[in-house]
Parts: C-alpha cells; sequence; structure tokens
C-alpha cells in the first residue's frame, strides 16, 4: 500500500468516479428526499409546497404498498429457498467432477439471457392455451395440475419468481463453485480419514468454509430482490390483483402512470432505507478488505 | 567477463548510509523503536532477526517504499527521509522476483532504463553487459513464466544491476530457492559484490547466509538493533541473551544459575549436582542470578569430563552427531564430528573449556565480561 | 451382501442421483432457448399444433421479415452503440477509481469506499425522477449521450468494487519494484497495473456490456423514439404491436440473444472470473 500523506493522485484517480456518482446516484437520492416532502395537495397544478411527512403519512396506511413490501420479502425468501439452494446443491455435486466445466457453463447460460427475453419465454410457456408446461403436465397425465400459471392471483408470484430464478441459479452454482474450489481437498480428505460420511462433511466442513461467499450470495440476493423490476414489469405489470405488485413496479406505475412524483419519491427513500440497513453488515464485511 | 561488466556505465561505491532514530508504527503496534546505524561506503551488510523483528520494514523505509513516522534517513550526503523511491537511487531485489509477467526478460530489466529516458542503444549496451555477467545471453526473449527460480532471480539482479544504482537492497532474495541453488546463488551475489563493489543491504533469516555473506550483522529484534559487528564477533562476543541464542545453529546452550564463591574460587551453580568453575575474575558477580553460555560444539564428549549427562536423542547428520542430552535438568545440544555409536538413555560424560564459556545476567540479559 | 459390494451399489446409487439432477437441470437451462429459437422459425399454424418440436418447414423468412422489413437492424446498431459506450466508459472510470482504493492509503478511504457501495443499492426505478428532470434540463432526452451517462452509473459501484478486487490481487512486491523504477503514480497504472490486471478488466467489460445489453428499464424511459430503442426496449415495444405474433416476437429476441451468445461462448473465462472474483475473494 502507497502511503500517502501529502499525495494528491489517489484523489484525482477517484474524482471522476466519485463526481460521476455524485450526478447520477447520490443526487437523485438527495432530490428524492426533498421531494418527498412537497406535495400538491391544497394548491393548484404543479405549485409544489411543503407538506411535512404527510407523504411518509400516507405511506403508512397504503395497504397497497404494504402488500407490495410484503411481496418483495417474499421475493427474497424464495430467491434464497430456490436458486441459492439449487446453486448450493450443484456446485456440491460439480466440484469433483471433471465436467464441471461443462455444466457450470450450460448453467450460466439462462443468466445471459436478458430478463424481458425471459419473461417474454416464461410467459409462453406458463401460457395456458398452448403454453409447453400445461401441454406437458398433460402429456404425463396431470393435466389436473395445469392451470393459467401467471394469470391466478394464487399462483402468479411463485409462477413469476420462477423465471427470476431461472435466470440466477447459474449464476449462484458459478459462484459458489469458485467458493468450494477454493476450499482446499487436504480438509476433506482429513475428514474422511477421521470417519466423517458426506452429510458430516458437509456440515463441518462446507458450510463453515463456505460462510464468507454464502454471505456474499445471500446479500447480493437480497438486494437484488429488493431491487426487482424488469421480469415483474414484463411479465405481469403487478397484476393480477396486484398479487405480484411489487415496490419497484408500484413506484414505476406512480411516477409514470399516476403522476404522483411526491408520493413515489417517499417510496423510493424509504425502500432505499430499507435496502441500506439490509446492506450494513455487509458493508462493514466488504469494506474490511480494502483498508 | 571482464570486458563486458565495463559496458556498464562507471560504479562507483555508493554513498555512506545514516539511519537516524527511525521509528515506525503499523496501527498501533511499533515495528521500528528507534533504529540508528551507519552503513559504510561499499560495505555488505546484514539485517538478521527473525520474523517480524522490523528488518523489512527498515529495508523499505531506506528504499522509501514506506515512510518512517519519525527519524532520518541519509544517503551520501543528503536527507532522503521526504523522497519518492525513484528519487533515491537504489535498486532491490525481492524474495518473490517481482518480475514484470507482462514483460520478457530483456524489457523487464530495460523498463527502468526507458523511464529514465536513456536511449535505446545506451540501454542495450547496459541490459547485455548485465547479462554477460549473470549468463542471461539465452534468455532475453524469454516470459518469467517460462524461467526457473533461479533465473528469475538472476533478472531480478540484472535488473537491479543496469541502473547502476547507489545502494542495493536485498529482501531475503533467496529464500524461496531450492537449497542447492541458494549456496550457488549465495556465491554469486557475494562475487558480485565484489565486482562491482556497491553498498549493499541483506534482509534474511538465514543464519548461513548472514555468516558467509556479510562484512557485518545487524542482529534486530522487535524494532531494536541489538548488536551490530564482523559476522564471527557478533557469533564469538554475543552481546546478550537473544543474539547468543538466536545467531549460530544449532543454538548455544543456555543453562540458568548463580554465581556462588567456593573455597575461594567462584563458581555457577546450576544445581546441587552441576557446579562450573569460572576465572576468578568472575568474582566481582557473586550473588547475581546468571545464564551459562556453551556452544554445542565447545561441549566436549569426554571419558574424563567432569559432568554426566544422559542422552535423550541421536541425530546423526553424515558430517556430524548432534546429540540431545539431559545435563543437571537442563536440556543442552552436543555437537560432534565423530559418529556415535550410542542408544538413548546411556550416559556420557562431557567437558567443557572455561575459555568458551559465556556469561550473561539473566535478569538484564546482558554480557557480563570476565 | 458384502460391506464393499454395498458400499459400491450406493456409491452408484448416489452417482446415478446426482447426474439424473445435474441433466435435469441442464435441461431445464436449455429449454426455453431451445423454444425460443424453434418459435423463431414456426409459421403462425405451427405454434399451437407443434411447440416443442423443431418447426417442419423452417421459415427463415422471419429474420428478413423482423430485421429488414420492420427495420430492425437500427436497434442491432443502437445497443451495439449504446452496451459499447457504457462498457467503455464504466471500464475506464473503475480501473481509475479502484487504482486508488487498491493501491494507495489515503485519509478518507473507508468512507469514500462505503459511498460507492451504497451505489450497489440504490434501485433505478427509485432515481428515475431526478434522472429524468436531470437529463430534460440537460436537453438529453432521446439521445444516445441521454441513454448512455446514467446507465454508466448503475454498473459502476459494481465496477470498482470489481476491479478493487482485482488490483489487490497484483502482489505488493511488483508495485514496490515498479516504484523503484522510477514509475510516476500514473505509469505505475498505465505500465503495470492495466497490463497485468488485463484478465480482470476484461471480465469486467463482458459483464458490464451483458447488463448494458440487457439493460431495459432506462432505455425504456429516456428513448422513446422508436430510431433510437435498443434491442431490449425494441422487443417489448414490438410485442405491443404484435402481441400474437409469437414468431416474429421469438425472432426479435433471438436477434437480441445471439450477439450475447456468440459473446459468451468466446469470453466464458472471462464471465466466470468477473462472476467469481468479488464473491470469493
Amino acid at each position: 500500500m502507497i502511503e500517502s500523506r501529502g499525495r494528491k493522485s489517489p484523489y484525482l484517480f477517484l474524482a471522476p468516479a466519485i463526481i460521476y456518482l455524485g450526478i447520477w446516484i447520490y443526487y437523485p437520492i438527495a432530490k428524492n428526499f426533498y421531494l418527498s416532502f412537497l406535495g400538491t395537495e391544497g394548491t393548484h397544478g404543479a405549485d409544489f409546497r411543503f407538506v411535512g411527512l404527510q407523504n411518509y403519512h400516507q405511506l403508512l396506511s397504503d395497504e397497497l404498498f404494504h402488500r407490495a413490501l410484503l411481496h418483495n420479502l417474499v421475493w427474497v425468501l424464495l430467491s434464497i429457498l430456490v436458486p441459492v439452494v439449487i446453486g448450493l446443491v450443484l456446485a456440491v455435486l460439480l466440484v469433483h467432477k471433471r465436467t464441471r466445466l461443462f455444466y457450470s457453463a450450460i448453467f450460466f447460460l439462462p443468466v445471459t439471457v436478458a430478463p424481458i427475453m425471459a419473461a417474454v419465454v416464461w410467459g409462453w410457456i406458463y401460457n395456458p392455451t398452448f403454453g409447453a408446461l400445461n401441454q406437458m403436465l398433460t402429456l404425463i397425465g396431470l393435466d389436473s395440475l395445469a392451470q393459467p400459471w401467471l394469470g391466478d392471483a394464487a399462483t402468479a408470484l411463485v409462477s413469476v419468481n420462477m423465471i427470476g430464478s431461472w435466470g440466477y441459479y447459474g449464476f449462484c452454482t458459478l459462484i459458489f463453485l469458485a467458493g468450494l474450489q477454493n476450499i482446499d481437498p487436504e480438509i476433506f480428505e482429513a475428514a474422511r480419514i477421521d470417519g466423517a460420511n458426506a452429510l458430516q462433511q458437509f456440515r463441518s466442513i462446507t458450510l463453515p468454509l463456505l460462510k464468507p461467499t454464502l454471505t456474499f450470495v445471500l446479500v447480493y440476493t437480497t438486494i437484488g430482490s429488493m431491487k426487482f423490476f424488469d421480469i415483474i414489469y414484463v411479465a405481469t405489470k403487478g397484476g393480477p390483483d396486484n398479487s405480484t405488485q411489487i415496490v419497484a413496479v408500484y413506484m414505476f406505475d406512480l411516477f409514470i402512470r399516476q403522476g404522483d412524483v411526491n408520493y413515489a419519491a417517499a417510496m423510493s427513500v424509504v425502500l432505499t432505507a430499507i435496502i441500506l440497513a439490509m446492506s450494513l453488515l455487509a458493508i462493514r464485511n466488504m469494506t474490511r478488505k480494502p483498508s | 567477463m571482464t570486458a563486458s561488466s565495463a559496458k556498464l556505465d562507471q560504479v562507483s561505491a555508493g554513498p555512506r548510509v545514516s539511519i537516524r532514530q527511525v521509528e515506525k508504527s503499523f496501527g498501533g503496534t511499533k515495528v521500528l523503536k528507534g533504529v540508528d546505524l551507519e552503513i559504510n561506503s561499499g560495505e555488505f551488510l546484514i539485517l538478521l532477526g527473525p520474523s517480524g523483528c522490523g528488518k523489512t520494514t527498515l529495508l523499505r523505509i531506506i528504499a522509501g517504499l514506506e515512510k518512517a513516522n519519525r527519524g532520518e534517513i541519509w544517503l551520501g550526503g543528503s536527507e532522503v527521509s521526504a523522497l519518492e523511491p525513484k528519487e533515491r537511487n537504489v535498486a532491490m531485489v525481492f524474495q518473490n522476483y517481482a518480475l514484470y509477467p507482462h514483460m520478457n526478460v530483456y524489457d523487464n530489466q530495460a523498463f527502468s532504463l526507458r523511464l529514465r529516458g536513456m536511449s535505446n542503444a545506451r540501454i542495450k549496451g547496459r541490459v547485455e553487459g548485465a547479462a554477460a555477467i549473470l549468463g542471461l545471453q539465452t534468455l532475453q526473449n524469454r516470459f518469467p513464466r517460462q524461467l526457473s527460480g533461479g533465473q528469475r532471480q538472476r533478472v531480478s539482479m540484472g535488473r537491479a544491476i543496469v541502473r547502476s544504482p547507489g545502494i542495493f537492497l536485498f529482501d531475503e532474495p533467496l529464500s524461496n530457492l531450492d537449497a542447492k541453488l541458494r549456496v550457488h546463488m549465495r556465491g554469486e551475489i557475494k562475487d558480485l559484490h565484489h565486482r562491482l563493489g556497491t553498498t549493499s543491504i541483506y534482509v534474511t533469516h538465514d543464519q548461513v547466509e548472514a555468516m558467509t555473506m556479510g562484512d557485518r550483522i545487524v542482529v534486530m529484534n522487535q524494532g531494536v538493533i541489538e548488536q551490530v559487528g564482523h559476522p564471527l564477533d557478533v557469533f564469538d562476543k554475543p552481546k546478550n541473551l537473544f543474539v547468543a541464542g538466536f545467531v549460530g545453529s544449532p543454538a548455544m546452550n543456555l543453562l540458568t544459575g548463580s554465581m556462588a564463591m567456593e573455597g575461594g574460587h567462584p563458581i555457577v551453580r546450576c544445581s546441587h549436582e552441576l557446579t562450573v568453575p569460572m576465572p576468578q575474575s568472575a568474582m566481582k558477580f557473586n550473588g547475581r542470578a546468571v545464564t551459562l553460555g556453551i556452544r554445542p560444539h565447545q561441549l566436549g564428549i569426554d571419558v574424563r569430563g567432569s559432568y554426566e549427562a544422559e542422552i535423550r536423542d541421536i541425530q546423526p547428520t553424515g558430517v556430524e552427531t548432534i546429540l540431545l542430552c539431559r545435563l543437571a535438568g537442563q536440556d543442552v545440544l552436543v555437537q560432534t564430528t565423530e559418529r556415535i555409536t550410542g542408544k538413548a538413555g546411556e550416559r556420557i560424560r562431557l567437558s567443557m573449556n572455561a575459555g568458551n564459556l559465556h556469561l550473561f545476567d539473566t535478569a538484564s540479559g546482558e554480557r557480563l565480561e570476565v | 451382501m458384502s460391506p464393499a459390494l454395498r458400499g459400491l451399489l450406493t456409491r452408484s446409487g448416489a452417482g446415478f442421483v446426482s447426474n439424473g439432477i445435474l441433466v435435469i437441470f441442464v435441461l431445464i437451462s436449455l429449454f426455453p432457448v431451445y423454444l425460443m429459437f424453434i418459435t423463431s422459425l414456426k409459421s403462425q399454424a405451427e405454434l399451437i399444433s407443434n411447440v416443442f418440436a423443431l418447426p417442419h418447414d423452417p421459415k427463415w423468412g422471419n429474420y428478413y421479415l423482423v430485421l429488414i422489413q420492420r427495420g430492425y437492424y437500427k436497434a442491432v446498431i443502437n445497443s451495439l452503440i449504446f452496451a459499447g459506450s457504457v462498457t467503455v466508459l464504466t471500464v475506464l472510470l473503475s480501473v481509475l477509481a479502484a487504482f486508488a482504493f487498491a493501491v494507495f492509503d489515503f485519509a478518507g478511504k473507508r468512507t469514500f469506499f462505503v459511498l460507492v457501495l451504497v451505489g450497489l443499492m440504490v434501485s433505478e426505478v427509485s432515481i428515475l425522477i431526478p434522472v429524468y428532470n436531470l437529463l430534460k434540463s440537460m436537453n438529453l432526452l432521446n439521445t444516445y449521450v441521454g441513454m448512455i451517462l446514467p446507465q454508466i452509473a448503475l454498473g459502476l459501484s459494481f465496477g470498482i468494487f470489481l476491479m478493487t478486487t482485482f488490483f489487490r490481487e497484483v502482489p505488493r512486491e511488483l508495485i514496490d519494484a515498479a516504484r523503484l523504477d522510477g514509475c510516476t503514480d500514473w505509469q505505475l497504472l498505465t505500465k503495470i497495473m492495466i497490463p497485468v490486471g488485463l484478465p480482470g478488466i476484461n471480465a469486467l467489460a463482458v459483464i458490464e456490456f451483458l447488463w448494458a445489453w440487457n439493460s431495459f428499464f432506462l432505455p425504456l424511459v429516456i428513448a422513446t423514439k422508436q430510431e433510437l430503442m435498443p434491442l431490449s426496449v425494441s422487443v417489448i415495444d414490438f410485442m405491443g404491436r404484435f402481441t400474437f405474433n409469437y414468431e416474429l416476437v421469438a425472432t426479435t429476441c433471438v436477434i437480441m440473444f445471439v450477439p450475447i451468445l456468440i459473446l459468451y461462448i468466446f469470453t466464458q473465462r472471462s464471465f466466470r472470473r468477473g462472476v467469481t472474483m468479488g464473491a470469493v475473494k
């Protein structure tokens, strides 16, 4: 590490990025914060005035917002239960295989597919009349299970989450695989000599040593789930009956269709605050490295 | 070889180096606690000490890679403490060679000269000169990953030589090489120093390197200099218990006891069975807690010896044999060129020559001159 | 049954199960992509009568229709300009900042790094209105520049984080050697760190390119004129206008996917490195 008492250059190298983030990230956050205290109520048109915490009060009683937030949390949970767990299992199955590069390359392919494309293609797969899923169920005699997956409020959220999971488990597989390959194989050999079976090895060696990787994936998944937008916007736009409404989609709707900028700003402040709070621990972990 | 080395620019013996009251902390840990050191022009100086003693930090401060918290570094007649590494005209050879992986051997050496704006013709002359000295002629187009450890080390030295620096700094340059190559490179570095005569500072934790290569050894421990001197002087007259225990391999035997008088003669009493007579001049230390030091090769196996010991373990190395013995409740090592046929558990008799004994004050660790 | 035989059987049984799981996920990974390709070559009539199988009579004309007659080649060009510019500029800014974080020790470093990480946590929807108004005041709505500038910010925090991890892998001794050899800070960056860190820079570049190519939200809001739309927005735009021409929508999807597929096949190692580096090291 080059010590730089009285040296300007690290700041010069840093300046472009920080100024850039300042304009396009920090300033918008601050601007939202400011906007969230304004409102148009009681006045005419665009004549904004200070309304204090009124927008935040409204959030407290907005049931749709609560539902959207709940859906985000469900989304976090599903994204951990499905793609993260699948990724972990696939990585464990692959780590000692010579074909692991081949398999993991194929598992990663869906990650390269644009979310909107995944939404379009899976929209067809889920289609109640000609969709591949229902046809396949009929083919194997399970036609009783066939249903309008995205059209039914009961199944829509899980179904749309599966689209996201499809584009994510390969990412988790790759990361876990790298994490597992980082563990010294001699440790497993030592455990085998000590008489540990596969499950015991997984519980007492793989999981503890994989913890940093696991933490990263969980944090990354959580942040991504709270910000989620593209697939839901294309696949269901929050419907049916708001059963897939999540905060980002609701916020976009407020911005664009209803033009309620100040209310949406308050919502974005709350969303950002929630994500920041959830990531606080992670930030601590991540900043320990460069200091 | 001499002809080609003449192609290098005029080499001077390099400046004197003065280190004055240098202190350095990392976080809350004091790594150097006020180090003073004078290094003569053209000298080959060894910084020796266990890991974490501050020797590498001191080297990096001389190079300018770290800034001292306090104190001054003088090169020649000028203070350089505030200068950048490149303004100090020093070259360094690293433990991991630190060759630029994306440049071939020639470019690795030419890099610093190009940065200085030297003409291509002159660069070529210098690199070829260094190549002739180090035997790198056929390797110039190879990349570091295509070289063996010894070859990399040579390129790393070539990179230092072509600059004709005022000072060479070596940071444990041989510790990644296998034993055989290490012996060979030791000779090459020493030979190089004879030829170029440039002031060199060499960090190592290796006893043999320190003893065989240095004009002087600086023994460091926990951020302070314990002793400075000619290798054999340090070996023969260690200034304190740390140096006594650290310099020399196998390590000096240290027996704790107290100075007493017996029949008008001073003795060191280590236990009931073990008393060692001392010269009359040691009388002045009567009553003190002392530590008696004797090197393993100076403990003789002698049927008429005055001390009985029990053999614990026999370690023959072929050239010599090292015995681990129990002597009056304390472990001692005995080093002998004889082949020992005995077994563990057997008893032998040992003798020691009063002239080979070292006496230290147990409390302060300082050497007591008798 | 002898223990040895039982052991053999359970082991091959476990192997059977694990290979079965792997094959199932190979199918799950590939099926939607396969479906997209075959659908793009079908006729309207075949869409419902033949969902799974290859088309009886591949309609390559769908591609001509979409690319040339519907003018989709323009969207391809737009996407190349958009994703290319975003990638180059993001990598540039990331490399500069990561150099400072990875190599120097300076006052406020931790604070700045936390500030950078905050960028990872901001939803693009959250910042829409201020960004939109900013672009409007700069007269940049419906311009390439207007699409490119804010998109860079979305990938920049990740880029800095990743490049910092890469640069920290460069051995300290190499940096020391370069400083002793006379490098200025700028030369240290351009002559040592960038060449040595090139695999990392490639990894970052392919990931940022993938993200920008696939990104949808900002271009959707900023590029409302059809001649500026990148592929992502065009696909949705096309879908809105030809809802029931699935075969043509599939064609637009394939056109969008093929460049990424080619990139993925040729730069797999970079993808792998980019995805795993920040997480594992």
